[in-house]
């Protein structure tokens, strides 16, 4: 029962103003899925009846079978509006006729596919924060929270689950209120921390329309202009006047008839959003499960909702016909819908804020125009997000989203991949476009063309993008790109996988190259050792790829799969004892180094961005000197060079004064350092946090002396010498984990999160429920079956979420072959056949 | 002096007037009594004029391999080479070798084989192997006969598995006779194994056969293993047995053993190889027969895929040598079988054989854990550039699995490109205007421009460029500060009198 044709779609995607991009986003569990079914249901692409159960946007097998999503899914839904439906559209919202189009994207919540939201957020402009009202704000909620306000999405927000209150937990009327507004308020903190000026207020509520309260298993929902509307007339008062008496503390006594700021204590006094929003619908569902149809009938009446049911829901008895009775009189779609509609930008509104965030290029520059504007006729700037395994195995379709110009099937582009940089020809390929589709769930549908604001997926690219690209017009050779992704999470999960059969190998190398692709975040590669090593965010996340691997990408080759494996950093704990000394091969050229753990904070810093080989060098000196208090020409003109891979956390800095020939060396010393921090001395993982100071050379006269093949061996050993005399520790990668359980299973966590070497860092009460939150470091290294092992513990009632959150140090020594991370230094040295002990100090450093 | 009678014949049947003797180093000690005894037994047999006798103290390359280059400076018609050998064909001077010889208890031995092929073959149908070859170190070359003999003489069909012991056949090598490598006979019934070789029996497939490994642990055995690859390990595992401290067949059933590990790590590097874009030929003989025909065949391959070679001869290399050209991003080393095989993790840049270039520079070619060192199992380049896009479109690029993403280089479409411009600039202007890009890109803060040429990486990468390399450069922004000047043809011929001069 399709209510629209493809054409009347495509035809919609040119009013730009009525177009809304918007994901979904929570918690894992807190109902996404089902609730985008209840919109998909609206828009006549499944059956109303169905909705809630459908899950239509769970594409795969394995998401159907285990009921969660993993990929984000897009769909593009059309809906006409009655004038009365768009009566109170905000006056500065534009609006172009009655037709909407949302492209909707619905995302995995568990934090292992964080990335698959980052995805999904990249390419819309607003977002329905889903959150279960039991559950209240959690750890992924607030992680997907931030990461649109970053990314200048505005959110709307849910309250879910609403049925949970009725039937379950029975709250009354100031009870669920109570927790509805937390559930709110602790929504509205997160905003206001990462709130973004250029994006405006963002704070949402009830009486403005941004929140809806909602219960996506039985598809219905109201925002309080549904009950706004029913009273105004009632009372006689304006409908925004009467929205904003329904939230807060406004109370009403219907036996006096009088509006007050307080509860007065009298029996008939209650709050107003309990007295005629709560009420109203306890009373109906109670009736409805009851069959108490007596007591139904009439009020069903009253609210003209008898007139709406057909014939056969009379005979409905239960929960079937309170479901029904209730989608008749709340529909989730028109609730939900409205506040899309209302609250959330039009690509139009958005791409105006946004397109500094967006772009890389020149904000003033004629594709920076385009995207602000949201040209259609403009030249084409498209951002392809992720890609999507096809039916034809081994294909992808590219899927993004147009933000200016309009992309047509046959068309020849421009694909500038992520190591992109303008003037050069790397990383870029100019290239037909096959077709360009729609993506509607399961299905997809070939259009002519696409035009700005639109979501749209691509098919005959796929070999020519890995996981994400910009994509201009063939002859829009100055265009910049569309800044990279940032994820919230990090590939620290590790397996090593081998064919059983030698003869797959190809299998496997091309099984691989898919996988990569499937996945925003899964990293393919292969090691120093020549094991092809696949990582990804967690557990959970590892397991599917590598399932995906084998069954849908090498087609069923049978592989090995090792134990999950943790990289390690190796750091210092202090300055080096001495200045070490390394002679060269000839003798002739002596280097003199040593070894300091950086600043704390500093490491991070240059994670983040903070601190950059980039930067401006005055502004870095500054910074520096600012934060770390270091001296201004140090960290201006003296750092020579950032490692491993020249971003890396480790420094090598120059601290000489007048030598000669310094300048000849650096090449060589700088690409000694990018080698030693690549393959640290202890057991050739990543060094972290290290900076190395020169703190002189001497140097033979005789140029063809001190060449790179002197200089490069030796500054390698200097550095391995300064760093084996500064403390040398392990560094390990340690999760945030955060649980949710009742009192009862606290025990049992604390004492799987002790045994597992975690440590408890917080422990909150949700208020009035019983349901406690915990947080708490785990070592990556300890967290393999972690899950498990909490279930087993706490009898299923615990569940954990974790995410990677910092580096930590190991405090034993690592020298010690005996210490617990000597005998990790030595396990690790084996696995990639080194000679099981760090090579003593005398290997690397020489006397005079 | 064992085998002084054979030399002596040998030398005097092929009438050498001067030979030259090879020793490895630790043996050098022994050479003046070795001098003596061969001159003494050669003067014996020798009915007319005389052979001089010099001895190598040292060796250009690997002392495995015959030092044609020193003994071409004596003019040393011959050379004998003692000590463990690769016992490659040379490309000048005749060879014979004589091996080291080690003590074998040819009966122990024995009986310890058929043991192994009894175990392997009570195993059930299918895992079990139709045949076990055992591979001899060379020091034992000298007891294989024996060794086939006694295993004959009490032939024990019961297993159903039959015992093959590889014989190490070059003894002596001829140039005038072996032929470049194009005219080598390839014999396909047998195998090499190093400097060994076997015939398996008739009807045995390939992948039936289990082996066994003769002789101490060590680089012999693990190129040995390496060279078997896979198959080394079919049957339960590594199998060795070791004269000295045997009396049966050990066999090493956990699989990360030294030679898995080494043929894993010649995966990373062969990936490693796939990215580079300028790559140096090192040459590590200049003996070896075919190294000439090797150099230039790679440097053919090199070019057809859109990359840029330097070939350098550096003697033995070591890390220091071969760190002197940062610019280079993958060695290929040309040499003899034995030394081919390079990974420390001392050097630089990763070092692979021919073969395996080949099938690193070959788009879509994989690498399916065979090593193949001789020179003749590399292909030759095709003479046609390898397909620069059929269909005008850009050449796909390869999924690179060292940064996991799709490999950023694109060669092919790079080489088109340069070939394209080369045309529209005749006047050679090209690499100016490149290296002001890649100054440009410097200057910008994008530090990773793709490098394709040694001078492009002196322009580009290296902050010190000497003294006044070319066009003065801006210090703080890197920009050119003059432009370059237009090469000009200078004066060609002789200095007294240039050949346009003559002219007039």
């Amino acid at each position: 029962m399709v209510k629209f044709t493809i054409d009347e779609l495509r035809k919609q995607m040119d009013h730009n103003k009525n177009i809304r991009n918007m994901s979904v986003i929570a918690h894992v569990d807190h109902g996404k899925s089902t609730l985008t079914d209840s919109l998909v249901a609206a828009a006549g692409i499944i059956a109303q009846e169905n909705a809630g159960d459908a899950r239509l946007t769970d594409t795969r097998q394995d998401e159907q079978d285990r009921c969660i999503t993993i990929k984000s899914t897009g769909i593009s839904l059309f809906y006409v509006m009655d004038d009365a439906d768009l009566a109170r559209l905000p006056k500065n919202v534009p609006r172009d006729g009655n037709n909407y189009l949302i492209n909707l994207i619905d995302s995995p919540g568990h934090v292992d596919f964080s990335s698959e939201v980052t995805a999904a957020l990249r390419i819309t402009d607003g977002a329905l924060v889903v959150v279960d009202c039991v559950e209240g704000v959690c750890v992924q909620t607030e992680t997907v929270l931030r990461q649109a306000l970053g990314e200048r999405i505005k959110p709307v927000m849910t309250v879910n689950k609403l049925d949970r209150c009725f039937l379950e937990l029975m709250y009354d009327g100031e009870e669920a209120y109570q927790n509805f507004c937390r559930v709110i308020e602790n929504a509205n903190v997160i905003m206001a921390t990462y709130t973004d000026a250029a994006l405006g207020d963002v704070q949402v509520a009830p009486e403005k329309g941004t929140v809806c309260f909602s219960a996506g298993l039985h598809n219905w929902a109201f925002t309080l202009t549904v009950f706004a509307k029913m009273y105004a007339s009632k009372f006689g008062v304006e409908q925004d006047k009467m929205m904003e008496k329904l939230w807060g503390d406004n109370f009403f006594d219907p036996a006096e008839k009088k509006w007050t700021k307080k509860n007065t204590g009298s029996k008939t006094c209650m709050r107003a959003f309990v007295q005629f929003c709560y009420e109203p619908i306890r009373r109906v569902i109670d009736a409805a499960m009851n069959d108490n149809k007596e007591k139904l009938w009439p009020m069903l009446e009253k609210l003209q909702v008898k007139e709406k049911l057909k014939p056969a829901d009379f005979d409905l008895m239960g929960k079937p016909l309170m479901k029904r009775v209730m989608q008749t009189w709340l529909p989730a779609d028109v609730a939900l819908l409205e506040m899309i509609i209302y609250h959330l930008p039009s690509p139009a509104t958005a791409q105006k804020y946004r397109v500094d965030t967006l772009y890389e290029g020149p904000l003033d520059d004629k594709y920076a125009t385009a995207i602000r504007e949201c040209d259609a006729n403009g030249p084409l700037m498209l951002y392809v997000s992720k890609m999507i395994p096809t039916a034809d195995k081994g294909r992808f379709l590219a899927f993004g989203r147009v933000f200016s110009g309009t992309v047509q099937t046959g068309q020849k582009v421009r694909i500038m991949g992520p190591n992109y940089v303008p003037g050069d020809k790397k990383d870029l390929y100019v290239k037909s476009i096959q077709r360009t589709v729609l993506c509607m769930g399961r299905r997809q549908d070939a259009v002519d063309n696409v035009p700005c604001g639109n979501t749209v997926a691509m098919v005959g690219l796929d070999q020519f993008i890995q996981k994400n690209a910009t994509i201009t017009g063939e002859k829009d050779v100055d265009a910049h790109t569309i800044k990279a992704m940032k994820f919230s999470v990090s590939p620290v999960v590790r397996v090593a996988v081998e064919c059983k059969n030698s003869q797959d190998l190809p299998k496997l190398v091309e099984g691989l190259k898919r996988l990569s692709k499937s996945d925003p975040m899964v990293q393919c590669q292969i090691e120093e050792t020549g094991e092809h090593i696949v990582a990804g965010a967690g557990e959970l996340h590892l397991e599917i790829c590598l399932k995906d691997l084998q069954e849908d990408f090498m087609g069923g080759a049978e592989i090995r799969i090792s134990d999950p494996v943790v990289s390690f950093r190796e750091s210092v704990n202090g300055t080096s004892d001495h200045i070490c000394m390394s002679k060269s091969p000839n003798k002739h050229n002596r280097l003199y180094f040593q070894a300091v753990a950086m600043d704390e904070g500093l490491a991070e810093d240059i994670d983040n961005g903070e601190v950059t080989p980039r930067d401006d060098p005055k502004n870095r000196g500054r910074y520096l000197a600012d934060k770390y208090g270091w001296d201004k020409d140090l960290g201006a003109k003296k750092i020579w060079c950032f490692g491993p891979e020249t971003t890396g956390p480790n420094l090598i800095v120059d601290m000489c004064k007048g030598v000669q020939y310094l300048n000849e060396i650096k090449d060589s010393c700088v690409a000694a350092f990018q080698w030693a921090t690549k393959e640290g001395v202890l057991a050739e993982e990543n060094m972290r946090g290290i900076k190395f100071e020169i703190h002189d050379v001497v140097l033979h006269t005789d140029s063809i002396h001190r060449g790179g093949g002197q200089i490069i061996p030796t500054c390698r050993r200097v550095l391995y010498a300064s760093m084996l005399t500064a403390e040398p520790r392990l560094l390990e990668p340690v999760y945030l984990v955060e649980i949710q359980a009742p009192e009862q299973a606290l025990g049992g966590i604390y004492s799987t999160v002790t045994q597992k070497r975690g440590m408890v860092i917080e422990e909150v009460q949700r208020p009035g429920t019983p349901i406690y939150n915990i947080k708490a470091y785990l070592p990556v290294m300890e967290s393999f079956g972690f899950t498990g092992t909490l279930r087993a513990a706490t009898s299923g009632q615990a569940f954990p979420q974790c995410v990677f959150d910092h580096w930590d140090m190991l405090n034993s020594d690592p020298l010690n072959p005996d210490s617990q991370s000597g005998k990790l230094v030595c396990d690790i040295r084996k696995r990639k056949g080194s000679k099981p002990n760090v090579p003593p100090l005398n290997e690397y450093e020489d006397k005079l | 002096m064992p085998n002084v009678d054979d030399v002596a014949r040998w030398i005097v049947a092929h009438d050498f007037d001067r030979v030259a003797l090879q020793l490895p180093d630790d043996a050098l000690p022994r050479a003046a009594s070795l001098v003596r005894a061969l001159d003494a037994a050669v003067r014996a047999r020798r009915l007319e004029g005389e052979t001089e006798l010099c001895v190598l103290a040292d060796t250009t390359f690997g002392s495995c391999c015959v030092d044609e280059v020193a003994a071409s400076h004596r003019g040393a018609k011959a050379v004998v080479h003692y000590g463990r050998a690769c016992c490659s064909p040379t490309s000048r001077v005749p060879a014979r070798f004589v091996f080291d010889k080690r003590a074998i208890d040819v009966k122990t031995c024995a009986r310890a084989l058929r043991a192994h092929a009894r175990t392997l073959g009570g195993r059930d149908a299918g895992t079990s192997p139709r045949c076990v070859v055992a591979v001899a170190d060379q020091a034992y070359a000298h007891a294989t006969a024996a060794l086939r003999e006694e295993l004959r003489r009490d032939g024990d069909a019961a297993s159903g598995v039959e015992i093959v012991i590889a014989e190490s056949t070059t003894v002596e090598v001829d140039p005038r006779r072996d032929g470049a490598i194009e005219t080598r006979v390839v014999d396909e019934g047998r195998e090499r194994v190093g400097s060994a070789s076997f015939e398996r029996p008739p009807g045995v497939a390939t992948d039936a056969c289990a082996f066994v490994w003769i002789g101490g642990a060590g680089p012999s055995m693990t190129h040995a293993m390496l060279v078997l690859g896979e198959r080394a390990e079919r049957f339960g595992g590594v199998a060795q047995y070791d004269p000295e401290v045997d009396d049966e067949v050990r066999v090493e059933a956990d699989g990360s053993s030294e030679a898995a590990r080494a043929l894993k790590r010649r995966r990373f590097l062969i990936a490693k190889a796939k990215e580079a874009n300028v790559v140096g030929i090192v040459a590590g003989t200049l003996g070896v027969a075919g190294y000439r025909e090797m150099i230039a065949n790679l440097r053919k391959m090199i070019a057809n895929s859109g990359r840029k070679s330097y070939t350098i001869v550096a003697g033995k290399p070591n890390p220091q040598k071969l760190a002197n050209f940062p610019e280079i991003e993958v060695y290929i080393m040309v040499s003899c079988e034995l030394t081919a095989l390079m990974d420390s993790r001392e050097y630089l840049q990763p070092i692979i054989t021919p073969y395996e270039a080949s099938i690193a520079f070959t788009s879509g070619k994989m690498w399916m854990g065979e090593v193949k060192l001789d020179f003749a199992s590399v292909p030759k380049p095709d003479n046609a550039s390898t397909s620069a896009g059929d269909d005008g479109d850009a050449g796909e690029p390869e999924f690179s699995l060292i940064s996991g993403s799709l490999d950023v280089r694109n060669p092919v479409e790079h080489a088109r490109a340069m070939t394209e411009e080369d045309t529209d600039a005749p006047n050679g202007l090209e690499l100016a205007r490149r290296a002001e890009d890649a100054l440009a890109l410097r200057a910008s803060g994008a530090a990773a421009a793709v490098v394709t040429s040694g001078a492009e990486y002196l322009m580009s990468r290296r902050t010190y460029v000497g003294l006044e390399p070319g066009p003065k450069r801006d210090e703080e922004t890197g920009e050119l500060a003059d432009a370059p000047l237009e090469a000009a043809r200078g004066l060609s011929g002789r200095a007294a009198g240039y050949s346009d001069e003559r002219a007039s």
